[in-house]
């Protein structure tokens, strides 16, 4: 089996949202997404502008904190989830501690691997054809 | 195993009470001839001691907050202790206790694991333990410990459950309190370690010696550090503002200085506040210490804030770093770095300030102004 780390990490045209509230994580992941050639929307660091961008921008795929300033972004995974797009939820919690609901997202731990981030991203965006 | 299960002889009323040496004891007499007046007096004796007897097993029952039961499987009548009422949310003699008076106030995501722990008891060794919660009609929540076992006729028949409830409420809590405790530690420590590492890469992209780069590195290690202590030593602790800009000034060897005023009344910050003004602070004190106020003999800094309060609004906190009499220079490398960036754009981002940071020719002049939602208006 393939690692993603082998896998194409390429996310040119994509359009996705960042949700993080620590100002240095979210501008890395921003930045990890931009180098790898994708659009990014946000980042943003609070639950109800995640939850605006969530319900009205065009998007191919997210990367949201679990845990928000003004509590945890499962909203926001509801809405994404309710349009079909694929989100990675960005952790510092273990499974045990995270609300059942969320428990089987895809998640990468804190403090993330950045060459990896993209990497899952492409994964999770499966065999979507990248324009 | 089937010999540890208990098993009842001829009815459990009379295989108790025949046995009892209060009734060989007056069996006794009779048998001796004795009248029947002795034999009452006797019997009257006796029937006080088990009433004494009674009261102190009820006494201690009530003192221990024990909520008993006895079932009898075949009649399907239940006796309950007034505890057990209690426990379950009736008034006392309120209901016919019996099984479904009980199932009724299970909580509904518990009913089935419990039913289902009773089946198995009931089926297996006859020992039944399970923790449960209980939903009274006035909607409180009780978490309890049940304990009971059945016992068998010859037939391996069960017959009769008797068991005693309690209320481990207060230790479910903790239990609860304990792993929030865990997971969000577990969440701050990974948290400042990804933090660390982002300003670990941005101190090197930054540039300059090596030297260099470990002092700003550690630099902004140890403004990160001190105010996690402070935080961390007491839980929900606030931190004040002219303490943080004085330990980051003693942090510069600068406590004392003539040069620098502070001027604001006492305003408690929360940790995440504490963390990242400190974090500014330390920027404009290094940079000042470099190339700004504090490397010139002659120059000043006035450090002043206030706070607003605003009606309908959190209150709002204006904090001006101002130089003064810092010759003129070129713009440095540092003021498109690290600190400027995150003054320009990591404040408002994490805290939701409007921030002001110029390089004139008197000196670096800085405006922050935040929300503080924590402090009552």
């Amino acid at each position: 089996m393939e690692s993603p780390l082998n896998m194409d990490t390429s996310l040119s045209g994509l359009r996705v949202l960042v949700v993080e509230d620590e100002y240095f994580i979210a501008t890395d992941v921003a930045r990890a997404i931009t180098d790898a050639g994708a659009d990014v929307v946000g980042p943003v660091p609070q639950l109800d502008q995640g939850l605006a961008l969530a319900d009205c921008e065009q998007l191919d795929a997210a990367v949201l904190d679990v845990h928000l300033e003004g509590g945890f972004s499962y909203a926001i995974a509801e809405s994404l989830t309710r349009r079909g797009v694929p989100y990675l939820l960005l952790t510092g919690y273990d499974s045990w501690a995270l609300p059942e609901a969320l428990q089987d997202a895809p998640r990468l731990t804190k403090p993330i691997q950045l060459r990896t981030l993209t990497a899952h991203l492409r994964a999770l965006l499966g065999d979507a054809p990248c324009p | 195993m089937q010999q540890q299960v208990p098993v009842v002889e001829d009815g459990i009323a009379e295989g108790l009470v025949s046995g009892s040496p209060a009734v060989a004891r007056l069996r006794g007499l009779a048998r001796s001839g004795a009248s029947g007046e002795r034999i009452v007096q006797q019997a009257e004796v006796e029937l006080a001691a088990q009433r004494e007897s009674e009261e102190r097993l009820r006494s201690a029952v009530e003192a221990g907050q024990l909520a008993l039961w006895e079932w009898n499987l075949d009649s399907g009548e239940m006796h309950w202790s007034d505890e057990n009422y209690r426990m379950l949310g009736y008034p006392i003699g309120a209901v016919e206790p019996n099984y479904h008076a009980w199932a009724d106030r299970l909580h509904p995501e518990d009913r089935a694991g419990t039913e289902a722990a009773i089946r198995a008891a009931l089926n297996g060794d006859g020992k039944y333990r399970h923790e449960y919660r209980i939903l009274r009609p006035d909607g409180t929540i009780l978490w309890t410990l049940g304990r009971g076992s059945f016992s068998y006729d010859r037939v391996r028949r069960p017959v009769r459950m008797i068991g005693a409830m309690i209320d481990i409420t207060d230790r479910r809590n903790a239990e609860a309190s304990r792993s929030m405790l865990i997971g969000e530690l577990q969440h701050r420590v990974r948290n400042i370690l990804a933090v660390v590492r982002s300003i670990f890469a941005r101190t090197v992209e930054a540039g300059g010696a090596i030297d260099d780069i470990a002092l700003h590195f550690t630099g902004r290690l140890d403004a990160l550090a001190r105010t996690h202590v402070i935080a961390t030593r007491n839980p929900g602790a606030t931190l004040d503002l002219e303490n943080l800009l004085r330990e980051e000034l003693l942090a510069a060897g600068f406590a004392s200085d003539p040069r620098v005023t502070l001027y604001g009344p006492d305003v408690p910050l929360d940790s995440k506040s504490a963390e990242i003004i400190g974090l500014a602070l330390h920027e404009l004190t290094t940079n000042a210490v470099k190339y700004g106020a504090l490397n010139f003999p002659n120059a000043r800094i006035e450090i002043s804030w206030v706070v607003n309060l605003r009606y309908g609004c959190d209150p709002q906190l204006i904090l001006t770093w101002r130089e003064q009499g810092v010759p003129i220079v070129e713009v440095l490398p540092v003021h498109q770095g690290f600190g400027s960036e995150f003054i320009r754009e990591g404040l408002p981002y994490r805290l939701g300030a409007e921030t002001e940071l110029v390089f004139t020719g008197g000196g670096a002049r800085c405006t922050i102004s935040l929300p503080l939602p924590g402090i009552p208006a």
